[in-house]
């Protein structure tokens, strides 16, 4: 088969060709099986192509998009929801049965009457929270932690303290501005916002003007930035740093004195061998174009995973946000349930980036009448309830996730209190009293009660270093189990 | 509370009814590339597989686990296909029935094996120079028209144009002999 025939398939896959050429291809078809064979390949690869099958080759990308920093969850009542992708897996009504149902990795409270007024333990947590630590991990790429290291994921606060990892790159943004890529087998230990000790492995900094003054620390000697670029090689026997672009100044622990370095020139601090060739250590755009890499992986296997959900017959309501730019007031209800219907977006609701930096993808409620609407009908003998969820700030006592119209038995209310955990709380559906919580106290924490209403909480699952950070929650609320698990 | 572990394990502890996620899961992109055969177009194949994957769901039952999953499901696809294409005309020329019929049978008998294609898509991107890539990245990933790149570097639209279709050639050559070669 020539070109010119496969030509005709990719016009047409373009909506390009003309009434001959598709006389043309139509013929071939009908009387060629290796023209069809070639067809569907040709389909298929446009297909891979239009749905970000380049984006599978890392040389071609730009620069990670960041998500907007200022985006938090807020709002009450009726269904409200923040998130990516949403799906109730079941939902229960009636007859259960509460006594002696326990609480998987979290506790419950209960059995208070409601407190109609203002809860005045909240005035205990009106302390303004503080984020401990020194920088950010903004991306990773095949890290391989040491077992004695903390392991941190992409978006947690580096604390101050070690880092040590066998294999894989890291990129760490300092609170003052700037920002390392590390290659493993690396260890250092980070000591301030403007100060990194490294230990043994290979580094690039990049420090932009507002972060002049950054400190790289070896064992002998200490790299002090003046507005550039840098690298830096360090193992037991050896260290050298390197400028790439600009100025540093080093100055040996042991000795008087210190030596400037600009563009083009580098030093060795420690050892007689070693001799680096900046260009050879990884840079911020390689490891980003790596991330972004991965994110479109896990992007169509999360895609393949929702197709999955959709059909199956336990999953009662399903919105998979990020499948495709909203692009109305209506989220599409995807499960195959016939009690279940579309969302509408009410009140204030934008279309934001999605957790894979799709635009459009995501909703943002972020004003307390924000809401997504939806209705489901039916009886159910357990429920999961399961979001992806970015949270930039708590600034009300509860922020919510599902929420029913009201309270009436049956009926969960699934919420993040202000201290960072999941609440799942259900209006039992007899008279019995509700037993009481197991564990825990109410000394620092009150929610407005119903005679038989419950709560369950999770641990503390988010905090200020947490902000700005997609999270996967799922609360499971199993009675014939007698069992709750966030 | 962390990224859900792949799927595609967790499936695979799945009751009877549920292997039929499985399967569909497993065969998603094939049966993407296989609609888009038909449709020539990524909204309408969600569309259509969606409605198709309903049906699947509910034919379930009649379903043979012996035999190869998806010929059986294209059947499904391709009369979903059908009716999308009656309550959407496109006004572009379409293949007439009698030929999808046929496309349907070819795609039935040869074994599509998506991950492997994407594999092979990735091997032969990584062989274009940086430039091609980029041109392709530009005009699929972030949409611009064929005008704007032609503009950019400073090429007649007919130009730029001809570039992407015997990129495009080169990258369907190079899977078809690369998924020879892994399936060799």
């Amino acid at each position: 088969m020539n070109d010119a025939a496969k030509k005709r398939m990719l016009h047409y896959f373009d909506g390009t060709i003309d009434e001959t050429e598709l006389a043309k291809l139509e013929d071939q078809l009908r009387n060629d099986s290796e023209c069809r064979e070639a067809f569907l390949g040709i389909a298929a690869l446009e297909y891979q192509l239009r749905t970000g099958g380049v984006q599978t080759e890392p040389e071609v990308l730009d620069v990670v998009s960041r998500p907007d920093p200022m985006w938090w969850v807020r709002g009450a009542g009726w269904f409200a929801f923040a998130a990516s992708i949403l799906f109730i897996a079941i939902w229960f009504r009636g007859n259960e049965n509460e006594q002696g149902i326990r609480v998987v990795e979290g506790e419950s409270r209960g059995g208070a009457s409601m407190n109609a007024g203002q809860p005045s333990a909240f005035a205990q947590d009106q302390v303004e929270p503080l984020l401990a630590g020194h920088a950010i991990l903004s991306q990773m790429q095949s890290v391989k932690w040491v077992e004695q290291s903390p392991r941190y994921e992409v978006g947690d606060t580096i604390q101050r303290g070690p880092l040590r990892f066998l294999e894989g790159s890291i990129l760490i943004d300092f609170f003052c501005g700037a920002s390392m890529v590390v290659e493993g087998p690396a260890e250092l230990v980070v000591l301030s916002d403007w100060k990194v000790e490294l230990q043994t492995g290979r580094c690039r900094v990049l420090v932009p003007e507002a972060a002049q003054g950054f400190v790289v620390e070896t064992a002998e000697s200490e790299i002090i930035d003046l507005g550039t670029e840098f690298v830096v090689y360090a193992d037991e026997d050896s260290s050298e740093v390197a400028v790439v672009d600009g100025e540093v100044k080093v100055k040996s622990r042991e000795e008087s004195g210190e030596s400037r370095l600009t563009t083009g020139e580098s030093m060795l601090l420690a050892g007689t061998e070693t001799s680096i060739d900046p260009s050879q250590f990884a840079s911020k755009q390689t490891i980003e174009n790596h991330a972004r890499a991965d994110t479109a992986a896990r992007f169509e296997s999360w895609k393949r995973f929702t197709l999955a959900l959709s059909v199956d017959p336990r999953v009662i309501a399903h919105f998979p946000f990020g499948l495709r730019e909203i692009r109305s007031g209506v989220a599409e209800q995807r499960s195959s349930h016939q009690g279940s219907s579309n969302a509408v977006l009410v009140g204030k609701t934008l279309r934001v980036a999605n957790r894979f930096g799709q635009p459009e993808r995501g909703i943002e409620l972020g004003h307390p009448a924000s809401r997504v609407r939806f209705r489901v009908e039916g009886e159910f003998p357990a429920m999961t309830l399961s979001c992806w969820v970015r949270v930039d700030a708590l600034n009300q006592p509860f922020s919510s996730l599902v929420m029913a119209d009201s309270y009436e038995p049956g009926e969960p209310h699934w919420q993040l209190s202000q201290n960072g955990r999941l609440m799942l709380s259900v209006m039992a559906g007899s008279e019995l009293e509700a037993p009481s919580a197991e564990g825990g106290t109410d000394e620092d924490w009150v929610v407005w009660q119903k005679p038989w209403h419950k709560v369950y909480y999770s641990p503390v699952i988010w905090d200020l270093s947490k902000s700005g950070r997609w999270m996967h929650v799922v609360s499971v609320y199993d009675p014939p189990r007698a069992e709750v698990r966030h | 509370m962390a990224e859900n572990t792949d799927p595609l394990e967790a499936a695979q502890s799945a009751s009877a009814s549920e292997r039929l996620v499985l399967e569909l899961t497993k065969h998603d992109r094939a049966l993407r590339g296989y609609l888009f055969s038909l449709l020539g177009c990524q909204n309408a194949v969600d569309e259509v597989l969606q409605e198709a994957a309903l049906t699947i769901w509910r034919k379930a039952d009649q379903y043979d686990p012996g035999r190869p999953f998806f010929p059986w499901a294209a059947k499904f696809a391709y009369f979903k296909a059908l009716e999308y294409r009656k309550q959407n005309r496109r006004v572009a020329p379409q293949l007439s029935q009698e030929t999808l019929e046929q496309i349907l049978e070819t795609a039935s008998e040869v074994a599509v094996e998506s991950a492997e294609r994407c594999q092979a898509l990735r091997h032969c991107l990584s062989r274009l120079a940086n430039d091609d890539r980029k041109l392709l990245s530009e005009r699929y990933d972030k949409g611009l028209q064929v005008q704007e790149l032609a503009s950019a570097r400073s090429r007649s639209r007919k130009a730029v144009y001809n570039r992407i279709d015997r990129l495009r050639l080169k990258l369907a050559e190079c899977i078809s002999f690369r998924m020879k070669e892994m399936t060799a």
